[in-house]
């Protein structure tokens, strides 16, 4: 008996060491008497100092958070009702106001089927539970990270399918929604589009990055040019593959990143091109002062005078139509980098559209220009150097595109909106397809029979970037074989 | 008699500074703005060599080129090609020319060039 006795005395000792070793506190509570017992460890858990429980089932809830509190009723409620075993996770507030996450885990006693108590043990999870929040929170935040991101994300595995994607992804390759891309195989994402490398040749699936990461486990970035197979619409996109090691050695997931670089390609290979016409059209006039050179000397060698000054106007004619080159390609510049700044005085546009007129009429007598300018004086905040800029382009263009002699209008008008310019002429007219083309940059690009002899086709850009840079806009209202009108109309 | 040189380049300038300058060597020079009215011109005329840029208004020189020396009866007139636009000498050449010279060019470049195929 003493035996027995001090085996289970050994075999609660050592039960309460492996308990405490745990932070596991136990608890009793007989509900008859409303008397709950809980073990020094339980206290401690609670923050309490030993024998500081109160030991009621009040005592018990003071400590709970309020949060929690009602939650935790029922469920000792409901498990006293089922007379079934529980567990449940809650929140107490220790006596220096920290919060512990706990676990309790119970079971009633009962007798004749009447639940006279509770037994059970309890943890502290505080640290899993911050563990698991933490995790939570990386999670969303990667979540929010992924979905804020302009570059298309995708996560797959071996098989192909896809178990995370970005609504960047699903846009990009025109998928209804996110969830039509995720839980597919890749395939189908890209079942749509014939797939090209740089050196124009057709990738099949297989020997797409993805498939080259699973067996080479090292990251692999390559450019494609996706096609689409109905509308032919065509995209560049540099996809950058990165190995997500499973265990020692093996690549358990492949994360994917896609970027749309369509606008980047198409720019450089714009900017390519305009470096060569820039070059063509600085090289004519240079040909030509450099001819008229070899030809002053030819007249100075043998004496003949009476033509020097003819060439050396000639001369200069050319340098200026350079100046004049250089001087649009520093405004496309300017415009491209939004430095075009306006110095606008208060301007008597009657007067001042006569005068720009007849300046013109001087330095080029190839056609009819008249003038219809009412009497009452139209005033507006303009920048003249600016404004003069545009009406000589426009002036130009028709002249340049209109048979010699022929008729061009310039009239200015008020309505309640603003004050308008219109320029018209009779010539050769411009397409309807083509209006809204001409007022973009280099729009002469793309017929390249047709580069020589149009220039650089910077003109109607630096006018339109200078009327918007006023307030107000440029229109075009042409008839093939008819003429056309631009209209310049500006707030007033 | 004066050697009958056309010269074919829509930007005015260099037209008449060429023009000037073989004038003032002693040939005879017509020149031209319009590819088609060159055209025209060769047909009933016929010339001692034809000078001609790559990009004329709506016409390639090279196609130009092409036409020029599959015809038999002018096939052996020298053409000798002028641009701004480099970067393109095998099509140049493809296309039958006789020399190129890029521009801008030296007054005496030309010079010698005219003198040697102007035979």
């Amino acid at each position: 008996m003493r035996v027995d006795a001090q085996l289970v005395k050994s075999q609660k000792k050592a039960s309460e060491m492996a308990l405490s070793a745990g932070n596991i506190g136990i608890w009793e509570w007989n509900i008859e008497t409303d008397k709950i017992t809980w073990s020094p460890e339980l206290e401690r858990i609670h923050g309490l100092k030993k024998g500081e429980f109160g030991g009621s089932f009040k005592d018990y809830f003071k400590n709970v958070h309020p949060g929690d509190s009602n939650k935790l009723k029922k469920f000792i409620n409901d498990a006293l009702k089922k007379k079934n075993k529980y567990h449940v996770q809650y929140r107490v507030i220790i006596p220096n106001g920290q919060i512990r996450w706990l676990e309790a885990h119970g079971q009633i006693i009962t007798k004749k089927g009447k639940a006279l108590g509770m037994v059970g043990v309890c943890f502290d999870i505080s640290a899993q539970k911050k563990i698991e929040e933490d995790i939570m929170q990386t999670t969303r935040q990667l979540k929010a990270v992924f979905q804020s991101v302009p570059e298309g994300i995708t996560v797959e595995n071996q098989k192909g399918e896809i178990i995370y994607a970005n609504e960047a992804v699903a846009q990009l390759f025109g998928a209804p929604s996110l969830s039509a891309v995720v839980s597919q195989n890749i395939k189908s994402l890209f079942k749509n589009y014939n797939i090209f490398n740089e050196k124009n040749e057709k990738v099949p699936l297989d020997m797409m990055p993805a498939a080259i990461v699973f067996k080479t486990k090292r990251d692999h970035k390559a450019r494609y040019l996706f096609i689409h197979k109905k509308t032919k619409e065509q995209m560049w996109i540099d996809i950058t593959a990165t190995p997500v090691i499973k265990g020692e050695d093996s690549v358990g997931l492949v994360v994917k990143v896609f970027q749309d670089i369509t606008q980047v390609v198409e720019d450089q290979r714009q900017r390519e091109i305009y470096l060569g016409l820039v070059g063509h059209e600085l090289k004519n006039p240079l040909a030509s002062i450099k001819a008229y050179v070899g030809l002053l000397k030819l007249r100075l060698e043998k004496k003949e005078y009476d033509k020097l000054s003819e060439n050396m106007d000639s001369i200069n004619e050319q340098a200026e139509r350079l100046i004049h080159l250089i001087g649009d390609m520093m405004d496309v510049t300017r415009i491209q980098a939004g430095k075009l700044e306006l110095h606008k005085t208060k301007t008597d546009l009657n007067s001042y559209v006569r005068k720009v007129v007849s300046d013109i009429k001087v330095a080029n007598n190839s056609h009819k220009i008249s003038t219809r300018i009412p009497k009452k004086i139209i005033y507006a905040k303009v920048d003249k150097q600016r404004l003069t800029q545009v009406i000589t382009n426009l002036i130009n263009n028709a002249q340049k595109y209109s048979p010699p002699n022929s008729n061009i209008y310039v009239s200015l008008t008020k309505n309640k909106d603003g004050v308008c310019l219109n320029v018209r002429d009779c010539g050769y007219g411009v397409p309807k397809n083509q209006w809204r083309q001409i007022f973009q940059l280099y729009s002469q690009i793309g017929s390249k029979k047709d580069l020589r002899t149009k220039g650089l086709g910077m003109g109607l850009f630096i006018s339109r970037a200078i009327i918007k840079a006023h307030g107000g806009k440029i229109i075009l209202k042409s008839k093939v074989n008819k003429g056309s009108t631009f209209t310049i109309c500006l707030p007033v | 008699m004066k050697k009958h040189v056309l010269v074919v380049d829509d930007d005015t300038a260099i037209l008449d500074a060429i023009s000037q300058t073989l004038e003032e060597k002693g040939y005879k020079v017509t020149g031209f703005s319009r590819g088609h009215l060159f055209l025209q011109f060769l047909e009933s005329n016929g010339a001692d060599l034809i000078i001609l840029d790559m990009f004329l208004r709506g016409m390639d020189g090279r196609e130009i080129t092409k036409l020029i020396k599959k015809d038999k009866n002018k096939k052996n007139i020298p053409v000798l090609m002028i641009s701004a636009q480099s970067g393109e000498v095998g099509s140049i050449a493809e296309s039958g020319v006789d020399a190129f010279l890029p521009k801008p060019f030296d007054t005496l470049e030309l010079l010698q060039e005219v003198e040697r195929l102007a035979v």
